[in-house]
């Protein structure tokens, strides 16, 4: 069975092509639009997706030898994410829907950060305790079955990659921060300072980012900047450390309290290799099963959204074609 | 700029008195841009408005989303444009058209489309050396 996914929720224009468990094409907008298409593209813009949808649906489908008579289905993300931007692939896909008379399937985008994962395993047990860790989200959930997802806790203010990027913006490093406080932390001592982790009177799974990024500002207003440049290292590993503990901890905490032995990590921050290794390691020790997701499919990409969608379309469902978008669309689970 | 008033915060609990002035003095359509340095408060004290208004979700960062709106007996929009480099960028989004339909609007990193607006408070927020300093004007 063959799923068209289409993903405009932020930034990103993708579509791709799978086959279940196999990615045919992915192709993803900023990584295609400077060599492919010409200019720089405004990332914010509707029009930048209008403009971009049908030269990267024609080239996702080339690279698989397959048309559009070939997919069984579509799927499209309808929420969370910018209206202007969701509207661009909610209405292509029932366009394409209403012309061909496939069906199509809305897919909540954090769901398709889960399936991210999933598409990079060849098989998965259930329960699992995902944490969904990305530029806007950090979140835990706790996974019974395909499509049956229960969310444990979120953050209350600051995602976990926007720590990293305005760390990243404190110390003078670039975007996207998340990298290059990985790759600077890699040389660094974790231990060099103890910035604080933020624990959640009666929230045992919520999550609080804004004061580490507060407790980074104040620790950086009385070092001069030679000192922070010298011990650029140090002070990334450190801030990673405190970052990353708390992902570890709470997730770990999850399986344990509601018994579970999968644990699995999605999102952009899924690709930390600090937060990996940590997960990995206290995984190994309690023999719980972790599951990583290729880094390839930690980023927005449509291939994910395809593989959510196929798990709905095999079941025989599909969405109206009444179908709105959702800004703040919420995990949803299918009824049983 | 009229100025409104001048705070100093030396804690959260200072904060949050701020935060009860605002809520207090806003009322529905009002536009107030939050300007201030990475850390200052802005989100914290969107948040803490929302609490005392009693929104249906709790407000957080909007920096990567842009765009949040909160439910509630006075319905609240929450801008972040950090990421924002280019006022071009924003040109699609259609979030002038969020400013009259009845909420509070909070924007922070507001300094690309101050002169879009007509009709607005700012609040500056400033490191001192202990504490910061909060300065409420408006443009009338």
């Amino acid at each position: 069975m063959k799923v068209l996914g289409i993903e405009t929720s932020c930034d990103e224009t993708s579509v791709a092509v799978i086959e279940e468990n196999s990615v045919l094409s992915n192709i993803i907008s900023s990584q295609e639009v400077h060599a492919q298409f010409g200019g720089v593209v405004p990332e914010l813009a509707s029009r930048a997706h209008i403009r971009l949808m049908m030269p990267i649906v024609k080239r996702a489908l080339q690279e698989t030898g397959a048309t559009i008579t070939d997919m069984q289905g579509l799927a499209v993300t309808y929420g969370p994410g910018l209206v202007g931007a969701l509207l661009v692939g909610l209405n292509f896909a029932k366009g394409v829907s209403q012309a061909t008379g496939k069906p199509f399937i809305g897919v909540n985008h954090m769901e398709g950060h889960i399936y991210g994962n999933l598409l990079s395993q060849k098989t998965v047990n259930f329960p699992i305790i995902f944490l969904i860790v990305s530029g806007g989200h950090t979140m835990l959930v706790k996974m019974d079955d395909h499509l049956k997802y229960k969310l444990l806790g979120r953050t209350r203010d600051d995602a976990v990659g926007e720590a990293f990027d305005k760390g990243a913006k404190l110390l003078g490093l670039g975007y996207p921060g998340g990298p290059a406080i990985d790759r600077l932390a890699a040389e660094g001592d974790p231990d060099f300072f103890n910035f604080p982790r933020a624990h959640l009177k009666n929230d045992p799974f919520g999550f609080s980012y804004s004061g580490l990024k507060t407790a980074l500002l104040v620790y950086l207003k009385d070092k001069t900047e030679a000192y922070i440049q010298s011990n650029l290292n140090h002070i990334c590993a450190a801030y990673q450390q405190a970052a990353v503990e708390i992902l570890v901890k709470k997730t770990i905490l999850a399986a344990r309290k509601f018994n579970i032995r999968q644990i699995a990590i999605a999102g952009g921050v899924a690709a930390n290799s600090r937060l990996r290794k940590w997960l990995s390691e206290e995984a190994g020790q309690k023999n719980m099963k972790v599951y990583l997701p290729e880094p390839k499919y930690c980023t927005d990409n449509a291939a994910m959204i395809a593989r959510a969608g196929y798990e709905y379309l095999k079941r025989g469902m599909e969405s109206p074609n009444t179908l709105n978008t959702y800004p703040a669309l919420e995990l949803q689970s299918i009824a049983d | 700029m009229e100025i409104i008033k001048r705070f100093k915060s030396y804690s959260i609990e200072d904060s949050k008195h701020i935060a009860r002035f605002l809520a207090d003095l806003l009322k529905p359509n009002d536009v107030v841009l939050m300007q201030g340095d990475l850390g200052s408060g802005k989100t914290f004290l969107v948040k803490e408005i929302c609490r005392l208004w009693k929104t249906t979700q709790e407000a957080a960062s909007p920096s990567f989303a842009l765009i949040y709106q909160y439910d509630g007996p006075l319905p609240v929009n929450h801008f972040d444009f950090y990421r924002i480099e280019d006022v071009a960028e924003l040109d699609h989004l259609g979030w002038e058209e969020y400013l009259e339909a009845g909420a509070v609007t909070f924007i922070e990193w507001p300094q690309i489309i101050e002169n879009r607006l007509q009709k607005y408070y700012k609040l500056d927020i400033q490191f001192e050396n202990d504490h910061r300093a909060l300065t409420l004007k408006h443009n009338n």
